[in-house]
């Protein structure tokens, strides 16, 4: 036998073989077709092997024309089995495709469909969907699609293009129950089983649409209440650019809003309005705290309170700024009116009051003048009757320095004092006068000296200690204590306190204390709560006047029954304080001469005989200009002027400066009627010695006069 | 003398040659896809020979000509093997 038939033995064999393999494990891999193509490759393979062997074994050659026709098939038919292998190969790919399009359905948490877009029914469900639509898949799949889904479309579907996709379309979903669902729906075309289908993905949306139902009204509401205010609402961001406007103040732009919105307020307003707002909103992105305030419009000079809120974003930090502006033209009229009102009302009590003071005053003086004509004989009942005379003037004296007081003038005499030592001064006066009252002293050793009037701030203290006597009938403790505090420390007042340190004193007493209204009026002039003859109703408003002419403030706080407390706060000073030098209680005589300059005869009589009886030489002037000319020609023999400050015709001020170009070592004591400021403060700046107030007494005058005489 | 049946043969493998070199690459997730294409290309070598054997070195080229015919038979029964009595293999 030839060696070939071995090979070609061994070719049968081999094919046999796989053959054997191929049918035992039939079950195993591949697609059939493609086992059967390859069975088929092999059992040629095995022929062809068996009809080359028995040509090479030399048994037989019949078989020729057999072999040449397998050995032409083999490689076609291996053609075929390749293909038939590339098609198993895709065939798994689109089953792996569609196994894990099935797993992504089954897993996903929106509601997906499969539909045939030709017959309109579902082809697949997942789970979600199912449950959505509330019935088992085998209930759901092969209906028609606008069973479940955008029932309102059947017929009319918009989806039958399968070039076309829809994205997030908000849609209707029917339950088996017969429940519309709302649904947002997206539907984009797949190749399932080499057809094309619809792929509708929804996400029940009740929530989010109830949510937006929610928000909406909640939204219309705020904006009902933004619209329906009679103020203007607007909110700008931290560089004062407009973010929103109500219609109100839409309104008085007379502008539709697309034009405003997005643009900065200093478009639409001044320079100087423009730089007062963006400096609120600044303090307000900065602080994060609200602010308001009043201004008026340079557009249309209305009155507008306006309050600023910042408006925190999610970090905390401001990022806007709402504004509330009310209209308060009409509130700040009538505020006026009332003011005026209320003016008019007090100037009627001071008239009154006044009136009925000095008519008691002089009541009194007509009085004993009637009886003196009547003593005329008895020297010593007429001394009498004049000592009366000038205690009712003294009276009357004390009256107008009470109303100069509430006038918030008559700072007098301006030094650094210690309040402490006033205090301490005046609370032992008070003391020794009011026995059945303890007094507690609690004074810081650490407060500075004050810049005020000694006698000023005096009559404040006896004030609110009379005052405070008055209220402790049957005796009771007062309570004086003074402190350092600062502006910061007098927040929650009603006023607004300047910036800087203050020295407090507090006078509290364990009286019978006041309401509400009676506290309310506590400052008001010729206001009493004592009986008729007992106070005149100056003391509190005298005391406040002062305290307010010194840049102080004063507060009380009181309950019935608790006993008030008055607190006075006065300006620090960084100055030395100044030794206060007491008055000598007598008369101060001098020598030397005196120019008295004054408009009224009856003042310029009395003056020249009060000045001749202290032991001065007088000269007499009715006005500046005769002043100036007495003065130049008797330069030499007049030591001082005394000068009235409002005369026809050259008045004091004027005087005052002629006399100082005659002579710029002058010395003048100024004496009004008027109080120290405006004028007559001018006029002690200008260099004049001193300042006298009318009426005043032989002794405060002879005081003065002593005080310039001696001066260096 | 060359036969024109052998001539078709060789035409034939050589386009299933080409075909399979064109879808190699998915050719390639058959499992043990190697056993089965080496099989082949021995086939495809053994259609050559018999041709080459025509025209120089006759006995010698027809000797390998069958042993690539007795060696594909093998090749194609090993990859059955391992194909459907082996370990499974995912495809």
């Amino acid at each position: 036998m030839h060696p070939v038939a071995i090979f070609d033995f061994i070719t049968v064999l081999g094919s046999l073989t796989a053959l054997v393999l191929l049918v035992s494990g039939w079950n195993r891999a591949l697609r059939r077709d493609a086992k059967l193509l390859f069975a088929g490759f092999l059992s040629l393979l095995m022929f062809y092997g068996l009809c080359l062997f028995l040509e090479w074994a030399g048994i037989t050659t019949a078989l020729d024309s057999m072999e040449d026709f397998i050995g032409a098939l083999l490689p076609m038919w291996f053609a075929f089995v390749i293909y038939a292998f590339l098609q198993e190969i895709s065939g798994r790919d689109l089953r792996i495709s569609e196994d894990r399009l099935r797993r992504i359905l089954d897993s996903v948490q929106t509601g997906v469909v499969v539909i045939d877009p030709e017959a309109h029914t579902i082809v697949d469900v997942n789970p979600v969907a199912a449950k959505m639509i509330g019935a088992d898949k085998e209930q759901i799949v092969n209906r028609i699609c606008h069973k479940f889904i955008c029932p309102a479309e059947q017929g009319a579907c918009p989806i039958t293009d399968l070039d076309q996709s829809v994205d997030k379309s908000e849609r209707e979903l029917l339950t088996a129950d017969g429940t519309a669902v709302p649904i947002l729906k997206t539907v984009v075309p797949v190749l399932l089983g080499g057809r094309e289908h619809l792929l509708e993905s929804f996400l029940d949306i009740t929530e989010l649409k109830q949510a937006e139902d929610a928000l909406r009204a909640s939204e219309e509401e705020y904006r009902s209440l933004v619209e329906s205010t009679e103020d203007s609402v607007y909110l700008v961001d931290s560089d004062c650019k407009y973010l929103f406007m109500n219609e109100k103040h839409r309104s008085r732009f007379d502008l539709p809003l697309t034009e405003i919105i997005d643009r900065p307020y200093a478009q639409f307003h001044s320079k100087e309005e423009a730089e007062t707002f963006f400096g609120r909103v600044k303090q307000v992105t900065e602080t994060g705290r609200s602010v308001w305030h009043e201004y008026r419009s340079q557009r249309d000079g209305r009155y507008f309170l306006r309050t600023l809120s910042p408006v925190a974003g999610a970090d905390g930090k401001t990022v806007a700024v709402t504004v509330v502006s009310k209209d308060i033209t009409e509130r700040k009229s009538l505020e006026a009116q009332l003011q005026h009102v209320q003016r008019m009302e007090a100037i009627g009590t001071l008239a009154g009051g006044i009136a009925h003071n000095f008519n008691n005053l002089l009541m009194g003086v007509r009085g004993h003048l009637s009886l003196m004509s009547l003593d005329a004989d008895d020297p010593n009942a007429i001394r009498e009757r004049l000592k009366k005379m000038e205690q009712l003037v003294e009276s009357g004296t004390q009256l107008t320095s009470h109303l100069l007081g509430y006038a918030r003038e008559g700072r007098y005499e301006v030094k650094t004092i210690s309040l402490n030592q006033l205090v301490t001064e005046t609370a032992d006066t008070f003391g020794m006068t009011k026995k059945e009252i303890t007094i507690h002293l609690e004074l810081a050793d650490d407060v500075p000296g004050i810049q005020a009037d000694y006698g000023q701030i005096e009559q404040v203290l006896w004030n609110l200690f009379v005052n405070a006597s008055d209220a402790m009938p049957g005796g009771g403790n007062l309570f004086l204590k003074t402190m350092n505090v600062t502006h910061e420390d007098m927040k929650g007042s009603l006023y607004v306190p300047k910036r800087g340190n203050y020295v407090l004193l507090i006078v509290t007493d364990t009286g019978e204390g006041m309401d509400e209204k009676t506290m309310g009026r506590a400052f008001d002039p010729f206001f009493t709560t004592k009986g008729i003859g007992q106070g005149t109703g100056l003391g509190l408003s005298s005391a406040y006047g002062i305290v307010k002419a010194h840049g102080g403030y004063l507060d009380v706080e009181s309950k019935p029954g608790t006993g008030s407390t008055f607190k006075v706060y006065l300006p620090a000073s960084e100055e030395e304080v100044q030794d206060v030098v007491k008055s000598p209680s007598e008369v101060v005589k001098g020598t030397g001469s005196v120019l008295l300059v004054d408009d009224e005869d009856l003042v310029l009589d009395v003056g020249m005989e009060l000045l001749e009886v202290m032991g001065y030489r007088v000269f007499a002037a009715k006005d500046g200009r005769e002043a100036v000319e007495i003065y130049r020609s008797n330069q030499g023999d007049i030591d001082m002027v005394i000068l009235d400050m409002v005369m026809p015709g050259m008045g004091g001020g004027e005087a005052f400066d002629r006399l100082k170009e005659i002579n710029p070592n002058v010395r003048v004591l100024l004496a009004s009627g008027f109080a120290v400021d405006g004028e007559a403060a001018q006029i002690l700046e200008r260099g004049c010695n001193g300042f006298i107030q009318k009426p005043f007494n032989m002794k405060e005058l002879s005081e003065k006069i002593d005080e310039i005489m001696n001066m260096p | 003398m060359i036969q024109e049946n052998e001539i078709v043969m060789l035409i034939i493998g050589l386009g299933v040659f080409i075909f399979i070199l064109g879808n190699r690459s998915q050719l390639k997730r058959i499992p043990h896809a190697d056993w089965l294409l080496v099989g082949f290309h021995t086939l495809l070598a053994g259609w050559i020979l018999t041709v080459a054997e025509n025209v120089l070195w006759g006995e010698v080229l027809n000797y390998l000509e069958h042993i690539c015919y007795a060696m594909a038979s093998l090749l194609l029964a090993a990859w059955c093997w391992k194909v459907f009595r082996g370990k499974r293999e995912a495809i």
